[in-house]
C-alpha cells in the first residue's frame, strides 16, 4: 500500500512539472523566427488578407497568452490539438508513429543496459587487462561516434558493399510475408537502425558499470565478503553488482529521454516511420500541434520511466524506504 | 497609379539568367512499364516501387495540389485531361472537346464506360461537383482558372459545358488529375471534405490503380484496377511508394534496388547524382515540366539593387555555365529566357543575353557610381538561401567567389527552410534570393507572377496547400 500512495504523490507532483514543460515549449516554439502560414504556403508572397484569414483559421490570430491558456484546456479534456499539415487530431497522428519508435527504442534499451552492464562487469573483474582496453576503446568509440554518421556506414557496408542487409524502412514492401517470414523480415530491418541508436547507450553504460563496480571494489562489505571465504562469481553477483547498479539504472532511465531524441536522427535516417521522424519533420513544417503533442508525450514517458526508476532503487536496495 | 504599378512590379522578384531543368527522372532500365506513353514491347505485370520524400499530407486531390500528393493521387484520380511532355492535351475521362470560337465555352463529352472503384458510374455530376466543391473551391494553383468559371452545365450523364467569364488560355492545362482531379460526388456529397474519412484511408478513385494500404510514414501501396476504362492497361500489377526523407538513404536504396525509381524534384536526391550516374542500369532523364532556379533580386529594400546596371553587372559578373557544371552537378543546363525550352510554343531563344563578362560587369559597375573601395570592395550584398538544400547550398558558394571579382562582397545567409519563407516572401528582407520556381507547362501559370500584379491578388499556389 505504501507503494500505491508513492506512486501516486509521484505523479500528482509531475503535473506541475508537465505543465511548466507545456508553457516552455509553448512559448519557445512560438518564439522560434518562421510562419506555419507560410510554410504551408511555399515559395510565393501570400497576399495580407489571405494570412490573416488562415491565421484565424488556425486560431494563430489570438495573442500568445490565450492560444496558450486554450492549449492547456483542451489537453485537460484530451485534446491534443489538429495538425496543420495532416488535418487529422494530433493523437491520431502520434499514435500512428508510435508503434514504430517502441519496436526501435525497447529493444535498444533493454540491449543496451543488459550488454553494457555485462561488458562493464567484465571490464572490472581486471582493470587495463586486455579485455578491459578493449572494451573501454570500444565503449569510447560508441560514446563518439554520431549517430547519424555511424547510421551511414553501416547502411554503406551492410546493405551496399555486402547486400546482407536492407537499408531503410520497417518492413519489405510489395511482399505479403506472415509468420516467422514477417517476424525475420522485421528484425533484418531493426538490426542496423537499433545498432544506430544503440551503441551510444551501450558505451555510456559500460563505462558507468565499470567505474562503479571498481568503486565498490574496494568498500568493506566486499573485502568481508571475499575473507568468508565466498566464490569470486559470488562476491561479484551477490554483493558487487548490486551495489553497484544503482548508479547504472538512473542513467538508464535517463537514457529513455535521450533514446527519443537519437531516435529523431536514426528514424530519418534510416526511414524509419517513428516519432522522431514525425518530430523532425513537424519542425520543419511548423507543425506547432504535432510538435507540442510530441513533446507532451516524450515528457510524460520519461516522467513515467523515472518513476519505474525510483520503483527499481526500492527493489534493489532495502535501505530505501519510499515513506513521507 | 502609374507609379503604384511600378513599385508593384518592382515588387516581384526577378529571375535572371541562371536556370536550370530540376524535374528529372531516374528509373532502371526494367521499369520501362511505366504506366503512360511506352516504347518498345511492355510487359504486363510487376510491382514498381518508388521512393518518396514525405508522406502526402492526405489523398484527397481535391483539397490539396502540391507536387508529393499529386504524385500518388493521379494514380488513383483522373482529370477529364492528360498533358504529355510538351504540355499538348490528350483525351482522359474526356474522350473529346469543343471550344467555342469566342474562347469562352469548353464543352466536354465524357467516356461513357467509367466506373469508379466501388463499382458506381463516374458521369457528369461528379465533374461538376468537384469543380464547384472541391477542387474548383480549393486547388490553390488553379484558383484563377476556376474562379474565372461562370457556369457548369450538364445536359446529359456524359455531357459537361463549362462556361467562362473571360478568355483563358491556359484553361486546359488545369484539367488535368493534377490540378483538375475529379472526385466521387457519392463519397464527398454532404460530408466536410477535410475530415471525410476517404482523405486517409481507401479513397475511391476511377483511376488505373487502386488504394490497397497507407502505412504512415513507411509506403502506400496501390494496385491495379481490373476495370480500367482504358482496356489493358495498366500494366503494372501494383505502384508501392516507399516513403524515405533522408536524401541520402533514398539514393542508396536504389542502389541497393530497395526502390526501382525516384521522380520529381521534391524526392530526387541531386546531391548524390554523381553516384547514381554509376549505378549499373540506371537512365537519369528530364521529364515534365521544367523549374527554373535563380539568383532573384529585392528592388523593393535595396537601392542598390534598384538601379539596372547594377542588377545587368550582376547578370555578367556570372558564369552561369560554371555554375551549373559544379554547383548543380550538371544538372540542368544555363537558358536565357525565364520561359523554358520545355514549353516550345512559348519559347523564344531570341532575346537578350548577358553573358559572362567581368570587363563589362566592372565597367557597368562604375557606371553606376559604385566605384572600388579599399580592399577592392564596392558594396556588400547579402545573398540568402535555403539551409541544407544542396541545389543552393553550392552554387551559393560559387556566386560568393564570382562576385568578389567585380568588387562586389556577398555575405551568405543560411535560413532554416520556414524562416527563409517567412523572410523572403513575408517581409521582403533581403537582398539577392537564390532559390526555385515551378514554371508549369504554361507561361501564364508559372511565369507570369513574376512579371504581372494580377496574381497577388489571388493565391498563392507554389506548393500552397490550405484553403
Amino acid at each position: 500500500m505504501p507503494i500505491l500512495t508513492f506512486v501516486l504523490r509521484r505523479l500528482f507532483h509531475a503535473l506541475p512539472l508537465l505543465v511548466c514543460v507545456i508553457v516552455f515549449n509553448f512559448i519557445l516554439i512560438h518564439l522560434a523566427p518562421g510562419d506555419p502560414i507560410q510554410a504551408l504556403v511555399g515559395e510565393f508572397p501570400a497576399p495580407e488578407a489571405y494570412l490573416a484569414e488562415m491565421r484565424k483559421a488556425f486560431g494563430l490570430d489570438q495573442p500568445l497568452y490565450i492560444q496558450l491558456l486554450l492549449y492547456i484546456k483542451n489537453i485537460l479534456s484530451g485534446d491534443l490539438g489538429f495538425s496543420f499539415y495532416y488535418r487529422q487530431p494530433v493523437l491520431n497522428v502520434i499514435l500512428d508513429r508510435l508503434p514504430a519508435t517502441l519496436q526501435l527504442m525497447l529493444p535498444a534499451l533493454v540491449f543496451s543496459a543488459a550488454v553494457g552492464i555485462f561488458l562493464g562487469i567484465l571490464s572490472a573483474r581486471k582493470p587495463y587487462s586486455l579485455a578491459d582496453n578493449g572494451i573501454s576503446a570500444l565503449s569510447l568509440f560508441g560514446y563518439c561516434v554520431p549517430a547519424f554518421w555511424f547510421g551511414q556506414m553501416l547502411m554503406a557496408t551492410f546493405a551496399i558493399d555486402l547486400g546482407w542487409l536492407p537499408s531503410q524502412g520497417i518492413k519489405t514492401v510489395g511482399a505479403d510475408l506472415t509468420g516467422a517470414a514477417a517476424l525475420l523480415d522485421r528484425a533484418a530491418h531493426l538490426v542496423l537502425p537499433f545498432t544506430a541508436l544503440a551503441i551510444r547507450h551501450l558505451a555510456v553504460n559500460a563505462r558507468m558499470m565499470r567505474s562503479s563496480m571498481l568503486e565498490v571494489a574496494y568498500e568493506d562489505f566486499v573485502t568481508v565478503a571475499r575473507a568468508k571465504g565466498l566464490h569470486e562469481k559470488d562476491v561479484i553477483a551477490h554483493h558487487m553488482v548490486p551495489n553497484a547498479l544503482m548508479p547504472v539504472v538512473t542513467i538508464i532511465g535517463v537514457d529513455v529521454g535521450f533514446l527519443f531524441t537519437g531516435s529523431v536522427l536514426v528514424e530519418t535516417v534510416f526511414g524509419w516511420p517513428g516519432i522522431g521522424r514525425l518530430m523532425y519533420e513537424s519542425i520543419v513544417k511548423r507543425d506547432y500541434p504535432v510538435l507540442m503533442g510530441n513533446f507532451l508525450m516524450t515528457t510524460a514517458l520519461v516522467v513515467v520511466v523515472n518513476l519505474i526508476v525510483d520503483l527499481v532503487y526500492l527493489w534493489l536496495d532495502p535501505r530505501v524506504k519510499y515513506q513521507k | 497609379m502609374r507609379t503604384l504599378a511600378k513599385t508593384k512590379e518592382a515588387d516581384r522578384r526577378r529571375y535572371r539568367r541562371l536556370a536550370a531543368f530540376l524535374a528529372l527522372w531516374l528509373a532502371l532500365a526494367h521499369s520501362a512499364a511505366w504506366a503512360g506513353p511506352v516504347e518498345g514491347n511492355p510487359r504486363r505485370g510487376g510491382t514498381l516501387i518508388l521512393g518518396i520524400a514525405a508522406d502526402p499530407s492526405t489523398l484527397n486531390c481535391g483539397i490539396e495540389s502540391s507536387q508529393i500528393v499529386a504524385m500518388v493521387t493521379s494514380n488513383i484520380y483522373n482529370g477529364l485531361l492528360h498533358m504529355d511532355e510538351e504540355s499538348n492535351p490528350h483525351p482522359d475521362l474526356a474522350k473529346s472537346w469543343e471550344i467555342s470560337p469566342d474562347g469562352l465555352d469548353y464543352t466536354f463529352q465524357l467516356r461513357d464506360n467509367v466506373k469508379w472503384h466501388d463499382g458506381q458510374p463516374l458521369t457528369s455530376a461528379d465533374v461538376k461537383f468537384s469543380f464547384e466543391n472541391l477542387v474548383g473551391k480549393y486547388n490553390a494553383r488553379g484558383r484563377e482558372a476556376y474562379r474565372n468559371i461562370k457556369a457548369i452545365e450538364t445536359p446529359n450523364a456524359t455531357t459537361v459545358k463549362i462556361s467562362l467569364k473571360k478568355v483563358y488560355s491556359p484553361f486546359l492545362e488545369i484539367l488535368t488529375a493534377h490540378d483538375g482531379c475529379i472526385m466521387p460526388k457519392h463519397i464527398y456529397e454532404n460530408s466536410d471534405v477535410f475530415k471525410n474519412p476517404r482523405n486517409n484511408d481507401q479513397p475511391i478513385g476511377s483511376g488505373p490503380f487502386k488504394f490497397k494500404e497507407w502505412n504512415k510514414g513507411s509506403h502506400i501501396t496501390l494496385v491495379r484496377n481490373e476495370n480500367y476504362f482504358k482496356k489493358g492497361r495498366p500494366f503494372l500489377d501494383s505502384v508501392i511508394y516507399r516513403i524515405i526523407p533522408n536524401a541520402a538513404t533514398r539514393a542508396i536504396a536504389f542502389e541497393t534496388g530497395e526502390v526501382n525509381a525516384i521522380i520529381a524534384s521534391n524526392s530526387f536526391p541531386y546531391q548524390h547524382v554523381d553516384r547514381l550516374r554509376k549505378v549499373k542500369n540506371a537512365v537519369i532523364k528530364d521529364i515534365g515540366s521544367p523549374s527554373l532556379i535563380g539568383v532573384n533580386f529585392n528592388l523593393k529594400g535595396n537601392p542598390i539593387l534598384a538601379k539596372r546596371e547594377v542588377r545587368v553587372a550582376i547578370a555578367h559578373a556570372i558564369d552561369k555555365k560554371f555554375v551549373v557544371e559544379k554547383g548543380l552537378r550538371a544538372v540542368g543546363k544555363v537558358i536565357d529566357s525565364v520561359i523554358p525550352p520545355g514549353i516550345p510554343w512559348a519559347y523564344n531563344a531570341n532575346v537578350p543575353k548577358y553573358p559572362f563578362d567581368l570587363k563589362k560587369a566592372n565597367a557597368l559597375l562604375d557606371e553606376a557610381g559604385h566605384a572600388r573601395g579599399a580592399g577592392g570592395t564596392r558594396f556588400a550584398l547579402k545573398l540568402s538561401f535555403e539551409a541544407g538544400n544542396d541545389n543552393a547550398e553550392r552554387p551559393v558558394q560559387i556566386l560568393r567567389e564570382q562576385l568578389k571579382a567585380v568588387g562586389i562582397d556577398i555575405k551568405l545567409e543560411r535560413l532554416e527552410r520556414s524562416v527563409m519563407l517567412e523572410r523572403i516572401f513575408q517581409k521582403y528582407d533581403f537582398d539577392l534570393w537564390f532559390g526555385p520556381l515551378t514554371t508549369r507547362g504554361h507561361p501564364a501559370l508559372g511565369t507570369a507572377r513574376l512579371y504581372t500584379t494580377a496574381s497577388i491578388t489571388g493565391q498563392p499556389f507554389t506548393n500552397f496547400t490550405r484553403l
